[in-house]
């Protein structure tokens, strides 16, 4: 006993002069190759938000790029990427910042801050982005070269997605938590060219995802909010004539929540279900109704344990890649399937893999 | 007569098995700690873990390898734990409004529900017949923390008047190394001020048989929260407020076999948790802004009575009344109420010799709905040749209702919770050597536990977290203790320490379908310790103070990655003191060698820090 307590104190003593120095780690040299980044979200004031890199070539994954390159992490709710030929762009929400990083290396070269509630970034040209905000009510103007806010472009709701059509940004107006009396149930025009508010259209309760059909159509999934009356729809709209093309309702406790395309634009797939389960729904943009055979059944996968889906994406050649962010305290995965729904191969990503980017 | 009978405000003493399952902390920890809050005594001097935002912020308990909702913390018999949070912020008591602080566990712990882990018991004791009682200490450190108590009163032979107030401030502005900036860069901590002060007047009178006591604990607080390290560049405000005025009365009869006491005690707490961003224009966006009040009813009557020979029967019933008005209950503004109705019994005694036998059982109604009755049975067995060295062996079998704010937090809160249920097995080890100038007492302590229904908020699809009884935790692990003292000629010395292994894991087919069975539960360390030293030489004293926490776990990951597990830290904290006369004076060095460490993830913590210590007592 008498031995135990000395240990302690032995081992007290000299502990006392290490201390915990983070810094001897290297700073780990990258060149990233085609591929894929996975964006993990990691867990709310945990700041355990991480970057991953998945080559589809070689099947290899690299977990904690940013944390390795940098030593510092990527910080608190990692949203999403952007990427062009200035750099690549990490938002992240809950530590109110955008990363600016070589987009080879990795390496921080600027931070823009003094932000709300940053979500998504929408890049118009070198000089000029926009970055919608959750609890600002329109989008940041920054130049992604000097990394400095230009201005502002008051939509009077707060922000999320957004589609770029010819000389008009897109977006949608997905909360209204932060800013009550505010809608969560329109998308918004923006002219590039006068960063002006120009028009707005009614969809139903959280607009979630927005994307651009083969038609020159956009296509808007609504969640239909958590509160009833749920209204979960899908809607086609003409964005010239601001025309709703078409309209398909998604059954009462349905909660569509990720919605991507394919790079002809003509197949979308959209992750729907009800309570606990969301299915990999595929859609033809020519389809008159929504489909109810899932694509991808979350409940029975290649190894017949259920998924929890969060985010789909689709690669240039058709591949589909779906997060499975498990029970949110561990690191989650990411599927690979092909263009026919046929399982290819998983990899661990992060801590609740969120964003998808193809580089 | 009554000179006799001990009389002390901490009703759960029971003369029998003072000892078993039970210890507590010395006197003299408590007396040197005045001014410090639990959390920190804990740590230091005791096997709880506590988990910590930082001074001046929220600190938690674990133990046992429990969480701090399974810690019941009872002041004079009264749960202290929040009806809406179902734990206690041990950083909020004082040790100041304390006069005795004890931990059970196991078999002791069946009085009540809730105390799965253990129960940390803080009491209110005063001794009659001292006379005038003036004592005021003043503390000012190292940024800008000033701490000022004093208790005044009267002690006459059947009476006492006791009150004591307090305040305690800090700007609490340390430098630290931020590491999640880049690069990483010196950094003040901004925004983690904080105030608190209170008061506890207490009234004891004490007539022919009986005793009635009389005391208010009232505390106010102030306390603005610091920005995770990553997010330190955000204009963000962030506070909370956490006022209470705590009261209880209590009559105690005494007659030659036994005695009864009757006690109620009223609590009324009100927390706001403010958080607020800004706009592009500038405008602030209130992000939460939480309003709490609680208004808590308990009536105890419980009765002591010896029965045959060494026999002894001890009985409780008690009836709580919580209600509770919260901002995040959602639509239902008018609140919620909860009763509880517990029925208790414990017989012990001599079975054999040198062979005790406790047994208990209690019965609780939830809201008109029995929760079922929970056993236990502990053997205590002192051993015939060695003097000083017992075993006690103990099972017991507890509950723990959920939280109200498990039952009805808007959006997620789940109505069809169930209490979670636990069995203990609990193997104690006791040896106690006295001398005229040594005693040494050392305790060790084997405990597994299983814990069914344990409740976990988990995610659902609909962007939102809602409870579930979906984990089934064992506990298990051991402590050792250690404290020995020696006197010779003017020379005194003292060594004591904990040291705790805990290994908590969740077993639930929950668990196993994510891989996450067999893994640590996040933040409770496999290994911490502590340990003190103390050389007192006429009026002068030397302490020393070692704290360690072995690395912790932030997620289920396996990986090493600093985001998703701490590394171990240790402390070590020195004083140098003397006593002048009716003055003490005292200086102060916490974290003496200076160590950067996080207790949560990216929450940046005081390196070195001084601290001068001066105390008057009449």
């Amino acid at each position: 006993m008498k031995k135990t307590l000395f240990n302690i104190l032995l081992l007290g003593i000299l502990l006392a002069f290490v201390s915990c120095n983070l810094d001897d780690k290297n700073l780990q040299d990258k060149n990233i190759a085609k591929g894929l980044f996975i964006l993990n979200e990691g867990t709310f004031t945990y700041a355990n938000s991480s970057l991953t890199f998945y080559d589809p070539e070689t099947d290899t994954v690299e977990n904690n790029l940013f944390y390795k390159v940098n030593l510092a992490p990527l910080g608190d709710v990692a949203n999403s990427m952007a990427i062009d030929e200035n750099g690549m762009y990490i938002v992240v929400n809950n530590s109110k910042y955008v990363y600016k990083v070589d987009e080879k290396t990795l390496k921080y070269e600027a931070k823009l801050d003094g932000l709300t509630s940053p979500r998504h970034i929408m890049l118009i040209d070198k000089n000029k982005a926009y970055l919608s905000d959750q609890e600002s009510t329109g989008l940041w103007i920054f130049n992604p070269e000097t990394m400095q806010k230009t201005g502002f472009v008051e939509t009077g709701n707060t922000t999320e997605k957004m589609v770029r059509v010819g000389n008009e940004v897109v977006v949608t107006n997905w909360s209204n938590y932060y800013q009550p009396g505010t809608s969560n149930s329109t998308i918004q025009f923006v002219d590039i060219t006068t960063d002006k508010l120009v028009d707005e259209m009614d969809v139903t309760a959280e607009p979630h995802s927005i994307v651009l059909d083969k038609n020159k159509n956009i296509w808007v999934l609504c969640s239909g909010g958590y509160m009833p009356p749920c209204e979960p729809a899908l809607f086609c709209i003409n964005p010239k004539t601001r025309e709703v093309l078409k309209r398909f309702d998604f059954a009462e406790g349905d909660y569509p929540s990720s919605m991507a395309i394919d790079k002809a634009g003509e197949n979308l797939y959209i992750l729907n279900g009800g309570f606990g389960a969301l299915d990999l729904y595929k859609m033809s943009v020519d389809a008159s109704e929504l489909p109810t055979v899932p694509f991808v059944n979350s409940q029975q996968t290649m190894d017949n344990s259920p998924k929890v889906f969060s985010t789909v994406a689709v690669s240039e050649d058709g591949d589909i890649y779906l997060t499975d962010v498990k029970n949110y305290m561990q690191n989650g995965d990411v599927l690979r399937y092909d263009s026919d729904g046929n399982f290819v191969t998983k990899f661990e990503a992060g801590i609740v893999p969120g964003a998808i980017m193809f580089n | 007569m009554l000179e006799n009978i001990e009389i002390s405000a901490s009703y759960i003493n029971n003369k029998v098995q003072q000892k078993t399952m039970e210890r507590k902390i010395d006197t003299a920890v408590i007396k040197r700690l005045k001014t410090v809050s639990l959390s920190q005594l804990l740590i230091q001097h005791s096997p709880v873990f506590i988990k910590t935002y930082g001074p001046g912020s929220t600190a938690s308990a674990s133990f046992r390898g429990t969480t701090s909702s399974h810690t019941l913390v009872l002041w004079n018999g009264f749960q202290l734990n929040s009806p809406t949070l179902g734990e206690v912020d041990f950083s909020m008591i004082p040790v100041f409004f304390t006069d005795e602080i004890s931990l059970q566990w196991g078999s002791k712990t069946s009085a009540n529900s809730g105390g799965l882990g253990g129960v940390v018991n803080i009491a209110n004791n005063q001794k009659f017949n001292e006379g005038l009682i003036l004592d005021l200490r003043q503390t000012y450190g190292s940024f800008n923390t000033w701490g000022s108590y004093l208790t005044v009163g009267y002690s006459a032979k059947n009476f006492i008047a006791r009150v004591k107030a307090y305040r305690n401030s800090s700007d609490n502005d340390f430098t630290y190394t931020n590491i999640a900036t880049i690069p990483h860069q010196e950094m003040k901590q901004k925004n983690a001020d904080f105030v608190d002060y209170g008061f506890m007047p207490e009234v004891q009178a004490r007539f022919k048989n009986s005793l009635l006591t009389f005391v208010s604990w009232n505390q106010f607080s102030h306390r603005n929260y610091p920005q995770i390290m990553p997010n330190v560049f955000n204009n963000t405000k962030e506070y909370a407020d956490n006022d209470f005025s705590r009261n209880f009365l209590s009559y105690k009869y005494y007659w030659n076999s036994g005695r009864v006491e009757v006690k109620s005690s009223y609590f009324h707490e009100v927390q706001t948790y403010f958080l607020e961003s800004y706009t592009s224009n500038g405008n602030p966006v209130t992000q939460n802004h939480s309003l709490n009040k609680s208004d808590v009813f308990r009536q105890i009557i419980d009765l002591q009575q010896d029965l045959y020979k060494s026999w002894k029967l001890y009985a409780k019933i008690q009836w709580d009344n919580e209600k509770v008005t919260s901002s995040n209950y959602g639509l239902t503004i008018g609140g919620k109420t909860r009763n509880i109705l517990s029925f208790y019994a414990a017989v012990d005694g001599k079975i054999y010799k040198d062979l005790d036998l406790r047994m208990t059982l209690r019965n609780d109604i939830v809201d008109d709905k029995s929760v079922g009755f929970f056993p236990t049975a502990t053997l205590a067995y002192r051993m015939p040749f060695v003097k000083g060295l017992s075993f006690n062996l103990g099972y017991s079998h507890n509950y723990r209702n959920p939280s109200l704010n498990d039952l009805y937090w808007n959006p997620g809160g789940n109505e069809n919770l169930k209490g979670e249920n636990g069995k203990t097995v609990d193997f104690d080890i006791n040896y106690l050597y006295e001398n005229l100038n040594f005693n040494l007492d050392l305790r060790t302590g084997l405990y597994y536990s299983k814990v069914k229904d344990w409740i976990q908020w988990v995610p659902t699809t609909y962007r939102y977290w809602m409870p579930k009884n979906v984990s089934e935790v064992m506990a298990r692990g051991a402590e050792f203790h250690l404290k020995a003292n020696y006197r010779y000629a003017l020379w005194n010395f003292t060594l004591s320490g904990n040291y705790v292994y805990s290994n908590t894991t969740d077993e639930s087919e929950y668990a196993q379908q994510y891989d996450s069975d067999g893994k640590q539960l996040i933040y409770i360390p496999k290994h911490h310790a502590n340990a003190f030293a103390e050389v007192r030489w006429k009026t002068w004293n030397l302490n020393y103070t070692f704290e360690f926490t072995g690395k912790r776990t932030t997620s289920m990951n396996d990986d090493d990655f600093f985001a998703y597990d701490l590394p171990y830290y240790t402390l070590h904290h020195l004083s140098l003191g003397k006593q002048l006369k009716k003055f003490r004076l005292e200086f102060r060095i916490n974290n003496l060698t200076n160590n950067d460490y996080q207790t949560i993830l990216w929450r940046a913590m005081p390196g070195r820090s001084y601290e001068v210590y001066l105390e008057f007592k009449l």
